[in-house]
């Protein structure tokens, strides 16, 4: 009688949960269809997934246009909210915004706080050092005694390299500090990032140069991420997730904003 | 004149250009390589030249940013100085948080700090750095208060790896320290520190070169190197004294390039400049290999081009070169075939002109367009007339169809002939042409005719006389009395004419065409084809006698001439027939010969009766004249029986005489006479002769002329000696008294004797000359009873017929007879032929 009046009341407990949980459709796809309007947060010094040209303030990357995206495809009206990679998570739970769109690597830190979208972007670690720099030429000298090797605060070159170097030294570069200025300074010989940033180098930074992992290092993928708990306003950005990777948008932005070769494409 | 001349100039002008074409070419190529070599030397220096301004430039630029590094680290340190000022020793670690603000601005400074004459850093931007006691000395100099000095290059991060035991920075990590002394509010000389980072110099010379070969270095002016760009291999704090701008320019220039050595080796182009505030030279150094390579760079192309140039030069005065000679040679091969093409041509229009036929070319109506010179000589007018009409209108007018079919389009026919004849107009006479004609194609369609008219009038005219011939002869065949009859080689009959239709009996039209054999009897034939056949073997003409039967049945005796008629292959083609009825002249003949026998039958016994009648007449001579001289013997003491019997004998001797005579002449008539002829010496006989007849010459005078050759002849010595015993008795006869008989012997041109005897007598008269040969025949100046028979002369030219030669008479010019012998000569070994 014990047993069948426990199962009873487990049940019932059970039942009411599921039915306390069916009867809400997640809080944020509620408020995002109530107002009809996405808040996304973005980091605007991210170049080429959502970065302010500081020469025109316009926003611009592949995340600037695939939010774009969502917004058509949720027929909502997308607000950026701008954050930086310390600040998103408590951003994200804070409901400061309804979704984090700037390439987010999926750390195991992070993922234990957010949820996390199918990944759709992927990037190596890389090195950028300054041009003359008699330190560091290729990646073998990186991780040498003496050698000072920056990270941008927050980010997941973060952990990655403080695992990593066994020899150099790790510094975090917390802002108003830069990591070119550190760099500039010769306080760092060296400071690792992704491929997003290294395309910024490439593309318009002629002082400084790029070290490659001669195999990949350590790639992590890139996804968006949204607060725990609203497991249906996951499913409609992984549902645009994978549509954006079967008609072709994912694509067709990455090859815009020169991020094509770490596009996920494959659902 | 002037072609010649040309020709003259040209192969020698164009030898001339062949040859030099040679030294055109080498002289163009000299020029190329001239040219290359000029702008080669011209482009090297060029770029020396551009390569040290670009240093010279790049120095500049550089060393206005190194300048300005540190003149900026110097406001800055100016400004913290004056706030530093303000603070004593214990509160300059307050100063702290604007340190790190003006760091901010300063990207190039690794860290700010204070530190005082002991070493120890009061404050400091570098954590790291905080609380530690550095070696002053290493800084530098210490300034005084104010006062700023950079220093020279300082391994490691910052200030703490000058502690002892601080970590050490990697090779390669160091900082140029700049400081300013301030004197703090309590008066303790401290020295503000500014760490410049060295990578900031070389990063931003890097960025400025912009060229991985070239190279800068930042050195303080007492030759320590402070920074250098990557492709300088030398360490910062490396000792420069060595380096030639510091031997040989520092301290009097303070800038300048050159070429030569530098920090990098031989062969750099080095550009120096010391700056304008600071204690600082900043080299830029660039490879001369790689301005020799830019250079070269530059002028490979130009020398690829040269080298095409020069390829192309080659090859075109070698072809120039070439063309030339062989435009030589083709000159003369040209002048030589047009010398001989304007030869042909000569040739050829004097051949065309020699041309008897009549040339013509005509449009593809048939109207004429050209015809040649011999229209002048068949029309009379000139050849321009001729343009324009058809040969048609020329000819005659049943004609006309035949020449119009020779222009026809329709056909296809490659020459078309036809006959022609022209009428005749006033002086011209009618002509006769054999035309022939030939299209002219192009592309498969008539656009003209080239025809050729040959006159055949004289052909045409002798086939006509030859008609007329043929006519007439076969006339004269017809008319003539005799019958002839015309055979093929066969034996068949091809024509006969009238007299033969009546002789055979035949009518033409049943014996053309058959053979002689059809109507003849066998044997007869066989004759007659035997004859054809051995004609027709060997040709030429024969004649026989046969007998044939006339129509009237009887048998004639014909002689048949055959004459083989030649062909045209050469050989006969027939056998030509006359007949010659012969029968009359047969039975004639057979008279005659009947008479000439009947004759000689007469002849013969006439002969032999007077043999026999002068024989038995001589019988009884012989005892008249026996009897005779018995009486004259007997009767001498009788005149008148002496006399009588005298007489007597005289004509008894007289008819005895006559008697012999005669019978010589029948013996010499009669067979029954033989001659003896032997090789004699005819003068032996004249001379027995001579002396024989010398006692009846009586006062006449006889002299012998006879030639110093034996007069070699075969005779019967006794009968020639009787011939010349008749003759020149004959002359003693006729001589007058004391006249001369001459009697000459010798041997003519002919290959005869000849005896002359002449005599100084009366002469015979002119019609008797003859006669007096004749038998019984006497002259008539004998009649006065000289006496004689008459017999002797004949008997004389018998006997030398019988000789084979002859006797004759001539009255000689001033009175006189000779009587000429002519006997044939034999040569002493001589063999006279013998008719077989």
């Amino acid at each position: 009688m014990n047993t069948i009046a426990l199962a009873r009341t487990t049940l019932a407990a059970i039942g009411l949960a599921l039915a306390t949980a069916a009867t809400h459709a997640g809080p944020v796809l509620d408020r995002v269809k109530a107002a009809q309007s996405v808040r996304v947060c973005i980091w605007p010094d991210y170049y080429g997934v959502t970065f302010r040209n500081p020469r025109t303030q316009q926003l611009g990357g592949i995340d600037v246009d695939l939010s774009a995206e969502f917004g058509r495809d949720m027929k909502a009206k997308i607000e950026y909210v701008e954050t930086s990679f310390p600040k998103l998570v408590d951003d994200l739970k804070a409901d400061r915004c309804d979704v984090a769109m700037f390439a987010v690597a999926v750390l195991p830190a992070r993922a234990a706080q957010l949820a996390f979208s199918k990944p759709y972007l992927q990037s190596d670690i890389y090195g950028i050092t300054t041009k003359s720099n008699r330190v560091v030429r290729e990646w073998a000298d990186i991780d040498k005694p003496g050698v000072q090797v920056a990270v941008q605060a927050g980010t997941f070159m973060e952990p990655v390299m403080a695992q990593a170097l066994k020899q150099a030294t790790m510094v975090v570069v917390k802002p108003p500090a830069t990591r070119e200025r550190e760099l500039e300074s010769g306080r760092v010989d060296v400071f690792m990032t992704d491929f997003p940033y290294s395309r910024r180098l490439l593309d318009n930074a002629d002082w400084a140069t790029l070290v490659s992992p001669p195999k990949p290092f350590h790639v992590l993928p890139y996804a968006y991420a949204v607060k725990q708990g609203d497991d249906a306003w996951l499913a409609q950005v992984d549902e645009f997730v994978a549509r954006i990777k079967r008609d072709g948008r994912l694509e067709a932005a990455a090859r815009r904003h020169g991020l094509a070769p770490i596009a996920v494409l494959q659902p | 004149m002037t072609s010649r001349a040309r020709d003259d100039r040209s192969p020698a002008a164009l030898s001339q250009a062949s040859r030099a074409v040679p030294w055109v070419g080498v002289l163009l190529a000299l020029l190329i390589l001239g040219a290359i070599a000029w702008l080669g030397w011209a482009e090297y220096h060029e770029k020396v030249e551009t390569g040290r301004s670009r240093v010279e430039l790049l120095a500049r630029v550089l060393e206005d940013h190194a300048t300005r590094t540190v003149e900026t680290t110097s406001i800055a340190l100016g400004s913290l100085s004056e706030l530093l000022a303000t603070q004593s020793s214990g509160g300059v670690a307050e100063v702290g948080p604007l340190l790190s603000q003006a760091l901010v601005g300063l990207p190039f400074l690794r860290s700010l700090a204070v530190v005082d004459a002991q070493g120890q850093v009061l404050t400091t931007t570098a954590a790291r750095d905080f609380g530690r006691v550095v070696d002053v000395r290493v800084l530098g100099p210490w300034p005084a208060a104010d006062r700023e000095q950079l220093g020279g290059y300082v391994a490691g991060r910052g200030l703490a790896d000058l502690a002892s035991g601080g970590p050490a920075a990697p090779a390669g990590v160091g900082f140029i320290p700049l400081l300013r002394g301030i004197r703090l509010h309590d008066g303790v000389l401290v020295s503000l520190v500014a760490l410049i980072n060295p990578d900031a110099f070389s990063n931003q010379q890097q960025l400025t070169l912009d060229d991985a070969l070239s190279g800068a270095l930042l050195a303080s002016f007492d030759g320590t190197l402070l920074s250098t760009t990557p492709s300088v291999r030398l360490a910062p704090g490396t000792r420069l004294a060595d380096h030639p701008v510091y031997r040989d320019y520092l301290p009097a220039r303070e800038h300048g390039s050159y070429v030569g050595r530098g920090a990098r080796g031989q062969a750099q182009v080095v550009a120096f400049r010391v700056s304008r505030s600071r204690p600082l030279v900043l080299l830029v150094e660039h490879p001369l290999a790689d301005v020799r390579a830019t250079w070269w760079a530059g002028l490979r192309s130009f020398v690829a081009l040269a080298a095409v140039l020069l390829v192309f030069v080659a090859g075109m005065t070698l072809t120039a070169w070439r063309s030339l000679r062989s435009r030589e040679a083709t000159r003369l091969l040209l002048d030589q075939a047009q010398a001989e093409v304007a030869l042909r041509e000569r040739e050829l229009s004097v051949t065309i002109k020699s041309v008897q036929d009549l040339i013509f070319r005509t449009d593809e109506r048939g109207a004429i367009t050209f015809v040649n010179e011999r229209w002048m000589a068949i029309g009379g007018d000139t050849a321009q007339t001729a343009l324009g009409r058809q040969l048609h209108e020329l000819v005659l007018p049943e004609q006309r169809d035949a020449v119009r079919a020779l222009f026809s389009v329709d056909t296809r026919l490659a020459v078309r002939q036809a006959q022609a004849t022209v009428p005749g107009e006033g002086a011209h006479r009618t002509r006769h042409f054999d035309v022939a004609v030939v299209p002219l194609m192009r592309k498969d369609r008539i656009v003209g005719f080239a025809g050729s008219a040959a006159d055949v009038t004289d052909r045409v005219v002798a086939q006509q006389k030859l008609q007329t011939q043929l006519t007439i002869s076969a006339l004269m065949l017809e008319i003539s009395p005799l019958p002839l009859s015309m055979l093929d080689t066969l034996g068949r009959y091809l024509s006969v004419n009238q007299a033969w239709e009546d002789f055979t009996g035949r009518r033409r039209e049943d014996v053309i065409g058959q053979a002689a054999a059809s109507y003849l009897p066998p044997e007869e034939a066989a004759i007659h084809n035997a004859r054809d056949r051995e004609l027709l073997a060997s040709g030429g003409r024969i004649s026989y006698e046969a007998s044939v039967t006339h129509r009237d049945g009887s048998r004639r005796d014909v002689v048949l001439i055959k004459v083989a008629v030649p062909g045209d292959d050469g050989g006969p083609s027939g056998v030509l027939t006359v007949l010659m009825d012969v029968s009359e002249f047969r039975a004639a003949e057979r008279a005659t010969r009947d008479a000439r026998d009947v004759a000689e039958e007469a002849s013969r016994a006439k002969t032999e009766f007077i043999a026999n009648i002068s024989h038995e007449l001589r019988t009884p001579l012989q005892s008249i004249l026996g009897f005779s001289e018995l009486g004259m013997v007997r009767g001498r003491q009788h005149e008148k029986l002496a006399s009588m019997f005298t007489d007597i004998h005289s004509s008894g001797q007289r008819m005895l005489a006559l008697v012999n005579d005669l019978l010589d002449v029948s013996k010499i008539e009669s067979t029954v006479g033989t001659f003896h002829l032997e090789r004699t010496d005819l003068r032996t006989l004249v001379r027995e002769v001579a002396r024989e007849i010398d006692p009846l010459l009586a006062g006449r005078q006889l002299t012998l002329a006879l030639s110093e050759l034996p007069l070699v002849a075969k005779v019967d010595p006794m009968r020639f000696q009787q011939v010349l015993r008749n003759v020149i008795a004959n002359a003693i006869k006729f001589s007058p008294f004391h006249g001369r008989i001459e009697v000459s012997g010798e041997t003519t041109a002919a290959g005869e004797i000849h005896i002359a005897v002449r005599d100084q007598g009366p002469g015979i008269p002119p019609e008797e000359i003859e006669r007096v040969f004749e038998a019984f025949v006497q002259s008539s100046q004998t009649k006065d009873g000289s006496g004689g028979t008459g017999l002797g002369l004949a008997i004389c030219r018998k006997i030398l017929e019988a000789h084979g030669g002859r006797i004759h008479a001539e009255n000689l010019a001033g009175g006189g007879t000779v009587f000429h012998i002519h006997v044939p000569a034999r040569g002493s070994a001589e063999t006279a032929p013998v008719p077989l």
